[in-house]
């Protein structure tokens, strides 16, 4: 600072105004108790230091904190709380990640290691946090940081949970649809055979995907019976067939399900989209093509269907045609 | 107005300084917590404690109206400079660090034009120095204190040219710890090349509301 810098008083009017807005910006509004304020944020201040330093849950923050709100006030702990929780969430999520990116790869195949990836994260946190609260208490902000703390673990947890119940959900259906698409293409091609050639095909696969089985689980001229296991699946699929029909139902702890109906029949002309299958009995039944990117098929062509029963829509799920060069079965 | 206390305002801080530092032994100590001694260790810090925001009041309130704070978050400032306080001084080690310690928690997370008032709120130190008179009234109406300053402002402006040269000499009287005891903001080399009629003053005790006129 120059030593010249100021040598004279302002002048009157100047030094008025200023004392005035001074004033202003000084003053205690009446309502204000600035010695009842602060005398009792000291006491919760202290009333949480002793409590702290008693290894009680309650600590400063929330004596402060419960002051605050009585002095009317937001709370900037409630910051340090969301960061703490955003930032405990990180090294959670990453070590998920780095969990459970083997097993997607298909490193790892067991659907447990996750889950025991998950409790050693969750145990490794909670300790890591109890330690960390020890630190912290002498810095008195140990509560707060160990529920922030808690709370971004506990998120976690629930994005997990919610995460792996669906891919659980989302992978038993896609495997189910897997064995079911194997399945018909077996059963398909064992009626055909057993329509041209007289007898069933006596196959087992484990085809493209490992994860779905068929095997054979009886068989006789007049009848047979596929199975398609998974260990993804919570029940099988069981084809059981006769020389011209045959279901494919869905069996586990909850009981039956009729997935797809199999039936063998002469195409006749359709309605538009679809087909009409003159089968064996002589009955009509009319299907309909249209999630089957196929070309409609000539008619008086034989043809093996596979297809989901519906009063209203039996919608084709797959279709074997072939030329009948001998009588079907009746 | 000083309530009870009749110390001056670094006395006051070393006091509960003090009492901080006791009073944390006891709240870590095994054995032999004295909850009664304890008790009344508390009671003094938080009247101590009251007194030094009331004294600094004024110009705290000048620092919260300047970064935008509105009335009624004042309350909650006020609980977060008092924790604040109590916070910082448990590891201060020396009581001449406190002024600094005070400043820093007032100013919290900045913003505003608050720097300006960073003068006078040190200098809020060395006033209570002065004798009873007053002069040393109209300084601490700058500081939202009515006792002791005439009503009539023109005659406020005349006693505050005639404090002046007081307040410098009490200043100057701290030379050897003064810009430890004002974190930097004054130094015995700048106050020594002021002159009378120390109009510097003006302007830092109404927080830069005074142009500079050199």
């Amino acid at each position: 600072m120059n030593k010249n810098e100021v040598d004279e008083l302002a002048p009157e009017e100047e030094r008025l105004e200023a004392l005035h807005r001074t004033l202003e910006e000084t003053a205690v509004p009446p309502e204000l108790d600035i010695r009842a304020v602060v005398g009792g944020a000291v006491e919760a201040y202290w009333a949480g230091v002793d409590r702290s330093s008693s290894r009680l849950s309650a600590g400063i923050e929330e004596y402060t904190a419960a002051w605050l709100r009585k002095a009317g006030a937001l709370i900037r702990p409630r910051e340090d709380f969301w960061s703490e929780a955003l930032l405990s969430m990180v090294p959670v999520a990453l070590a998920l990640l780095t969990i459970y990116v083997p097993v997607e790869s298909g490193l790892i195949l067991s659907r447990w290691i996750v889950v025991a990836g998950v409790l050693i994260s969750a145990v490794g946190s909670i300790f890591l946090i109890a330690l960390r609260r020890r630190a912290e208490t002498t810095r008195f902000f140990a509560a707060q940081h160990f529920s922030g703390a808690l709370l971004g673990g506990l998120v976690i947890a629930a994005v997990v949970g919610v995460w792996s119940f669906h891919q659980a959900s989302t992978t038993a259906g896609v495997t189910l649809d897997l064995a079911e698409t194997k399945l018909s293409r077996i059963v398909l091609s064992s009626l055909e055979n057993r329509v041209v050639n007289g007898k069933f095909l006596d196959v087992s696969s484990s085809g493209t995907s490992p994860t779905v089985e068929i095997v054979v689980d009886s068989i006789s001229p007049n009848r047979v019976i596929y199975r398609a296991d998974s260990k993804e699946l919570p029940g099988r699929l069981i084809a059981d067939l006769a020389p011209n029909t045959g279901d494919i139902v869905w069996h586990s702890n909850r009981g039956e399900v009729l997935r797809l109906r199999v039936t063998v029949g002469t195409i006749e002309q359709g309605p538009r989209g679809g087909l009409l299958l003159r089968q064996t009995s002589g009955k009509g039944l009319v299907l309909n093509l249209d999630d089957l990117a196929i070309t409609e098929p000539k008619a008086g062509r034989c043809a093996v269907v596979a297809f989901k029963p519906d009063n209203a829509v039996n919608l084709v799920k797959d279709i074997q045609r072939f030329d009948c060069a001998r009588r079907l079965p009746t | 107005m000083r309530g009870s206390w009749e110390e001056g305002t670094f006395d006051l801080m070393k006091l509960l300084l003090r009492d901080i530092r006791r009073h944390e032994r006891l709240a870590r100590a095994r054995f032999f917590r004295w909850p009664k001694r304890k008790a009344r260790l508390l009671v003094r810090q938080r009247n101590v404690t009251g007194e030094l925001m009331v004294r600094y009041g004024g110009v705290i309130l000048q620092i919260l109206r300047r970064r935008g704070i509105a009335i009624s978050g004042f309350a909650r400032e006020l609980v977060k400079i008092a924790v604040g306080l109590q916070d910082g001084a448990r590891t201060l080690q020396d009581p001449l660090g406190f002024p600094a310690l005070f400043w820093q928690v007032c100013t919290g997370e900045g913003g505003g034009e608050v720097e300006p008032l960073k003068v006078k709120f040190m200098l809020r130190l060395f006033v209570d120095e002065l004798p009873a008179s007053e002069a040393r009234g109209v300084l601490r109406l700058h500081y939202g204190s009515l006792g002791e300053a005439p009503a009539d402002d023109r005659e406020r402006l005349r006693l505050l040219a005639l404090a002046y040269p007081n307040l410098h000499h009490e200043v100057l009287r701290h030379r050897k710890d003064l810009e430890v005891l004002t974190d930097g903001v004054l130094s015995p080399e700048l106050l020594d090349n002021l002159k009378p009629p120390f109009a510097i003053y003006d302007r830092w005790l109404s927080g830069g509301a005074v142009a500079n006129r050199g």
